[in-house]
Parts: C-alpha cells; structure tokens; sequence
C-alpha cells in the first residue's frame, strides 16, 4: 500500500519533471534566439512573453479598438473557442454513429462485407486535405460543410476500425453464445458489440486525437471563426505568441476531452483485465 | 505390456452396458474430412459410431489429433459432419442449440459481464421473466460454490472459478445433453480433482447424459460409465466402468481403479488386444 502510493507519486513527479524540461528548454531557447539575432525574440517569444503580452493582445482579434487586457483576450479565445469545439464534438459524434453503424453492417455477413470492404477502403485512401476544397463546395462553406467533413474523416476512420474489431471477436464467445441459444440479433447485441467496445473506444480516441487536426484545417480553408482561424490571422500579424497562445489553448482542450474520454472509457470496460 | 490377463476383471466389460434406458444421443456413421491449406483432404472423423443411453455419463478419450474435440465440435452443431448424423432424441442436429449445453476447452465466460449475469445468460436467451432467471441463476452459483462471488466479473476469479462459473452457466440452462471439451485440461490437480468430484455431485443430481473429451486416464475412469478411445478419427474401443457410485477419493486411490486405469493406458498406446466395437485397432 504504501509503496503503491509512493510509486504513484514518484510517477507523477516524473510527469511533471517531463514537461517541466519542455517548458525550460523553450525559455532556454527563447533567451539565446533574443540573445544572438536580431529578431531572435520574434521567432520564439519567452514563456512570459506568451502569457503577459500575448494572451492579452487576442483581445484585438475581437474588436479593432479593444484595449489589451487579460480578459477579454480569454472572451475572444472562448468565443472563438465555441465554433470550433462544436464542429469537433458535433462532427466526431455524427462521424463515430455513421463509421461504427456502418462497420456493424458490412460485418454481419461476408457477401455484405466483400461488396461493400472495396469502396470504403478506396474511399479511404484518398488524401482528406485533398477534400476540403470539395466539401466546402458540395456542402457550402457555412457550419454544415465543416461539420460534415469532420464527420466523413472520423466515419472513414471507424469504419475500418469497426470491422476490424468485429473481426477480431473471439470465436469461442461466438460459439458459447450459440450453444447457450442465442440467436443472430441477440449474437449482436450481447457477445459482438460488448466485446468490440474497447477496440472501438481506443479507434474513437485515436478518431478524436485526429479530429483537432482535421477542424483545424477544415478552419485553415474555410471559416471566418474558430481557432483555426485565429490562428491564420496570428500567422499574417507574424505574431509567433498569439499563434503559441493558440496551440496552448489546443493543448489544454485535447487533454480535458481525453481525461473526459478516459473516464468513460473506465467506467465502460471496467471488466477488462488491467494491461500494464 | 500386455493387459488381456486382466479382461476378465470385474469391473471391466467389453460390451455396451445392458440397461434398458432410451437413447439420448446418437451419432451414425459420423465422417468429418478437412481440406488442408494445400488442397489434399484431411480426415478427421471416420465412421464414428455411438449410442449414448439417457443419464450416461460416456468419456471420450484419446491423443491429440485423434478427433475427439472435432467429435464434441459436430455433437455441438458447431461443425457440420461431412457424412453421417447426430441425433438427440431421434432428432437430426442441424447446428447449435441449447438442447446441447457446451463447456469449452477455452476460457469461454463472458468477461464483460458479472458471474450471476453470465450464469443467466442462456435464460436471457430463451426469454425466462428476470425474477425467474436470477432465481434459476443463484440456485446454480450456489451449486458451484459461487453464490459469494455474483457481482465479480471473471477477470477477478481464478481458473477453477471460472470453469464453474461455466458449469453453472450451462446447467442452468437445462439442456439435454452436457458436452465438455477438456474442461478441466488447464487446471491444477488439487482444483481438477475438486471440480471432478463437483461435477460429479451436481451429475448425479440432475443425471443429464454427457459426453466429457478428456485426454487424461484417470479423470475418464474415475467419471464415466463407459470410455470410448479414439484413434487417428476413428472409435477403436470401448470400455464399461462399472466402479460404484458416488464416487469417492478412496476410489480414486484404490486398486480397482488403478487396474481400469492400467487398461485404459493400455488400450491408449496400442499394446491391447481387445473386442472392438465400430472399427479396427491401429
């Protein structure tokens, strides 16, 4: 007991030495670009730097006359915060119901799946960056067209991962069940579908990890509003600590929805054997 | 070593045991032959005969690669026959059903639910009101000496709770005919002993006519009424055992048994000449 929680705590030092190095490397790094070039301290701004004048200057990406300040630099990150957290969240759920509904159909049987397998898999290996252009221009550069373009690149990614998992089903739960009487609906519902749950939630979180990358460039295109498209204008202002304020702002986003995502998905496969 | 001077033992009968009880399962001519990867065809069942009397306990026994798990595997439905047929009260078995409860060689518990839940599963299947199941349910946790462990879920037990978990699953399920594959093939001796007597105990309770594939001499003489060896696909013997019941560790240690089981090895390696019902000795 008390070596577990000692353990635990060495663990979380360690963590924290980790990212701590990071930080100190980037301030490390900071000094000497300011200290050796000329605009050294434009390529990377000092971690201060970042939070004392950055942050407060995303006020002027709300109004052109805002005066610096922290919170309405922290109002025009959360207000911008509200689009493309929508598009995510929106996006990934629709994206995870039609991949994983869709994976759960082409498995139940192998004419479905030999008929089907082929066009998604061509679907698949087609570039997503390479359909933003189109999706915007088919479903228009409103809300609807990045919603529904999150929501192809996380459906074709669990597609996969669905069939793969159904695939992966052990055959004596398939077998056992069957003799205990079940029949091909019931088969679904109690051995498939529980069984797949942990692959499905790992494809899910891999999908969300991904999903950040993907609002982000459907926002690069085609969006007047979001995270993304601050980022952009950061970029032509050459302010490289708006564009870190930004990225750390992601930071902080993906670890709330993974710490989220990991909850749920202890609470839903509390009977797997633990794997360390 | 030659074990005909011991044919005449008392507890030995080379005949199929006389009673007058019904047929419960009948194989007929059972023939299984695999296509390999490279094409040629495998045979793995050849000609299997069998008779299995209402409430008999029958061992299947043989080296791997003998057939006998694909034997259980077609008597389960899982494995189509590429000859002949099984039939359970006459009946001609066309796939899997819970007129044949199954305990797999493998771990087979669901581990994504709880042991009562498990247990219930079968009774879930065939649509038994909640109440009824859980009650059906704890009765055979109780049976198996798990009515302490309901809301564990399997990873929290070990392999001997585990199987009984199963045994549990598959009788409350009432089923005609128990198949079991080796069940007991990856435990420990002391837990296999106790889970044989276990099995024994709940067996003469409800006197469901099994059929139990083991590799393992003495497990097969100490639980059948009749051993059935099997050789490279086909039948090649078959052994009454008529040692009393209950039957008891002293059983297991006495003479009486060590003789069976000396013939049953016997029979096992090939040194035997002995009556053969349903094909020639190899």
């Amino acid at each position: 007991m008390i070596l577990s929680t000692l353990s635990r705590y060495r663990k979380l030092l360690l963590s924290f030495a980790g990212i701590a190095l990071v930080f100190g490397l980037w301030e490390a790094e900071a000094y000497w670009l300011a200290a050796t070039y000329k605009y050294g301290s434009d390529l990377l701004p000092t971690i201060q730097h970042v939070f004392s004048i950055s942050l407060p200057q995303m006020a002027r990406f709300g109004s052109e006359n805002a005066k610096d300040s922290f919170l309405s630099g922290i109002v025009v990150l959360l207000d911008h915060s509200r689009y493309t957290v929508l598009r995510l969240v929106v996006g990934t759920a629709l994206g995870a119901f039609i991949g994983i509904g869709l994976g759960l159909a082409i498995s139940i049987n192998r004419p479905i799946r030999l008929v089907l397998e082929p066009p998604i898999l061509l679907v698949r290996n087609i570039p997503l960056l390479a359909l933003i252009p189109l999706f915007s221009l088919w479903f228009g550069a409103q809300e609807v067209g990045k919603i529904a373009y999150v929501a192809f690149a996380i459906a074709v990614m669990l597609v996969i991962n669905t069939v793969q998992a159904v695939a992966n089903v052990r055959a004596i739960y398939v077998n056992y069940a069957r003799t205990l009487g079940a029949s091909a609906p019931a088969l679904y519902r109690t051995v498939i579908i529980p069984s797949i749950l942990p692959e499905l939630l790992a494809g899910l979180k891999v999908a969300l990890g991904v999903s950040w990358a993907i609002v982000l460039a459907a926002e690069f295109l085609m969006a007047n509003e979001g995270l993304g498209k601050l980022l952009i204008l950061a970029q032509t202002f050459f302010d490289v600590g708006r564009m870190l304020v930004i990225v750390l702002v992601f930071v902080v986003y993906s670890l709330i929805l993974n710490a989220v995502f990991d909850r749920i998905t202890r609470v839903a496969c509390k009977w797997l054997p633990a794997t360390k | 070593m030659t074990m005909s001077s011991q044919s005449a033992d008392a507890t030995v009968a080379a005949e199929p045991r006389q009673t007058e009880s019904a047929i419960k399962l009948e194989l007929s001519h059972v023939g299984k032959v695999f296509k390999t990867e490279r094409g040629d065809a495998y045979t793995a069942l050849d000609d299997v005969n069998l008779a299995v009397q209402d409430g008999e306990f029958v061992c299947v026994i043989g080296p791997s690669g003998s057939g006998k798990t694909t034997l259980l595997s077609v008597m389960a439905g899982l494995t189509p026959a590429t000859s002949g047929e099984v039939l359970v009260d006459g009946k001609p078995v066309r796939g899997p059903g819970r007129d044949r409860g199954v305990v797999f060689q493998q771990d087979s518990i669901f581990p994504w639910r709880t042991v009562l839940r498990n247990v219930e599963y079968g009774l879930e299947m065939a649509k038994v009101p909640k109440d009824e199941r859980r009650r059906i349910a704890r009765e055979h946790l109780k049976m198996v000496n798990l009515d302490q462990f309901e809301h564990f879920y399997p990873k929290e037990l070990s392999g001997g709770m585990k199987k009984r978990a199963v045994i549990a699953t598959v009788f409350a399920n009432n089923p005609e005919v128990l198949l079991m594959d080796e069940p007991f093939g990856s435990l420990d001796y002391g837990t296999k002993t106790e889970l044989q007597r276990e099995l024994l105990g709940i067996w003469m309770r409800e006197r469901k006519t099994t059929v139990f594939i083991t590799h393992d001499v003495e497990e097969a003489v100490f639980l059948a009424d009749r051993i059935v060896v099997m050789k490279l696909g086909r039948k090649t013997a078959e052994i009454e055992v008529l040692l009393p019941r209950p039957r008891t560790e002293e059983l297991r240690l006495s003479e009486e048994l060590a003789r069976l089981r000396h013939r049953v090895a016997g029979l096992l390696a090939g040194t035997d000449v002995f009556p053969v019902v349903g094909g020639p000795l190899s």
